[in-house]
């Protein structure tokens, strides 16, 4: 049954219809059975992929925040030894400053004191003094005018004697003094 | 090629194995064998493949598969946009079996004066079937998306003294995707069997060329399936762009 030419081989015949009924059940057996699975596992990948990724990026900022954990506590740490040491530093600082008061203010008062023993001495001596002083002028007074005094005159002379020898002395020490702190 | 010079060469064009049938009139039998042959090879391939496919790394025939409806599923979402994924098995049907069916001629058949199985696209029956589906589907398209008077409105468009030409532009569109296939493959064919007709003296010479014209051969296969499934994506881009004309 061969047909060499028996018609333009440009002309379709009724294969036309054969081939599309054909051509219908593969779009149909793949658009039903084959495309879907494919589509389905390309979408699965594509899922495990994202969650991959998500995973990696949920992995990512939990280092980023224990890192950023771990610097906060670093500073913290860091600031708190900080502040011991200052702590230390300040205590230290007090401890020699109140020594050093302490010591400030027993040297005043071994000051004071000598100065207190000092001063009533001196004011001892200057008791004694001012007696035989007493004694001294009226003995001499009366030796030159050659009779007693009474009570009266002789307190009044030693005080004026006294007086203007306290006086002189007074004198004498502010410029005593005055060359001494030169 | 003249026509005499192929009569000389004893080399069959449109030459098919017919029969009658009540209803359908002249068969080709041999292209109707060889379309159910790529078609089965095409389910196989995908039955195979559904069995097999795995979320994980996937082997050589589900990465195929995986990277052609991919493509094809950019192709259509960027072109058409996600309203129109059904053309994404359209597509991909049309491109598997059309690749399917244009290998099936990788052997030379020295004994049958050309290809041992001549390709199914060979034959202007499949290459129109498709090329008038497509026609057909994306007329439908257009139609639904302009309306009637909108679709025809498009032949009209200015010049309108072009209107003849916009005419045949829009049926010489199944006619040219059905006839670039079938031209092709129906070449490929015919080198074959010219190189199978040199004479004895040159039966190196035929053996050589055959060998560097077969890969060759397989390779416009892939690109007419190619362009088969793109150019479907594309007349379906036209069909429904509203804007501009």
């Amino acid at each position: 049954m061969k047909a060499v030419f028996a018609s333009n081989f440009l002309v379709p015949n009724g294969t036309f219809i054969v081939e599309l009924v054909i051509f219908f059940l593969v779009l149909g057996f793949l658009a039903r059975y084959v495309l879907p699975r494919v589509n389905e596992v390309m979408d699965e990948r594509q899922n495990t992929i994202r969650q991959a990724l998500s995973d990696a990026e949920e992995a990512k900022r939990r280092s980023e925040e224990a890192e950023t954990e771990y610097r906060k506590a670093m500073d913290e740490a860091r600031t708190q030894a900080r502040q011991l040491v200052e702590e230390a530093n300040r205590l230290g600082e007090d401890l020699r400053n109140q020594s050093r008061e302490r010591a400030e203010a027993e040297y005043q008062r071994i000051i004071a004191r000598a100065q207190g023993d000092i001063d009533s001495s001196a004011r001892r001596a200057a008791e004694e003094l001012r007696g035989q002083m007493g004694d001294l002028v009226v003995t001499v007074v009366e030796r030159v005018i050659g009779q007693a005094m009474d009570q009266a005159a002789q307190k009044a002379l030693i005080d004026r004697t006294i007086g203007e020898v306290e006086r002189e002395a007074g004198a004498d020490n502010g410029a005593g003094n005055a060359g001494a702190s030169r | 090629m003249h026509s005499a010079v192929l009569a000389i060469a004893n080399i069959p064009v449109g030459d098919h194995i017919t029969a009658k049938v009540p209803g359908l009139g002249t068969l080709n039998i041999d292209t109707i064998y060889t379309t159910a042959a790529a078609a089965l090879i095409v389910m196989g391939l995908g039955w195979r493949m559904r069995a097999k496919a795995t979320a994980g790394v996937p082997g050589k025939l589900q990465l195929t598969w995986e990277t052609i409806v991919s493509s094809v599923s950019d192709q259509v979402e960027t072109n058409l946009g996600p309203k129109y994924r059904h053309v994404v098995p359209l597509a991909v049907s049309i491109f598997f079996l059309v690749l399917v069916a244009d290998w099936l001629e990788i052997l030379p058949g020295i004994f049958h004066n050309t290809d041992y199985i001549p390709s199914p696209s060979a034959d202007v029956n499949l290459c129109y079937a498709l090329g008038i589906l497509v026609f057909v589907l994306t007329t439908a398209a257009s139609i639904r998306v302009k309306g009637i008077g909108g679709y025809f409105k498009h032949y009209f468009r200015k010049p309108v003294v072009m209107f003849p030409i916009h005419v045949i532009e829009e049926l010489a569109k199944p006619l040219t995707l059905g006839l670039r296939l079938f031209g092709n493959l129906f070449a490929g064919g015919i080198m074959i069997a010219l190189l199978i007709s040199f004479p004895l003296k040159l039966s190196l010479a035929s053996v050589v060329f055959t060998l560097i014209w077969k890969p060759f051969d397989m390779f416009i296969g892939v690109i007419q399936a190619f362009i088969f499934a793109l150019l479907t994506i594309l007349y379906y881009q036209f069909a429904i762009d509203t804007g501009g004309h």
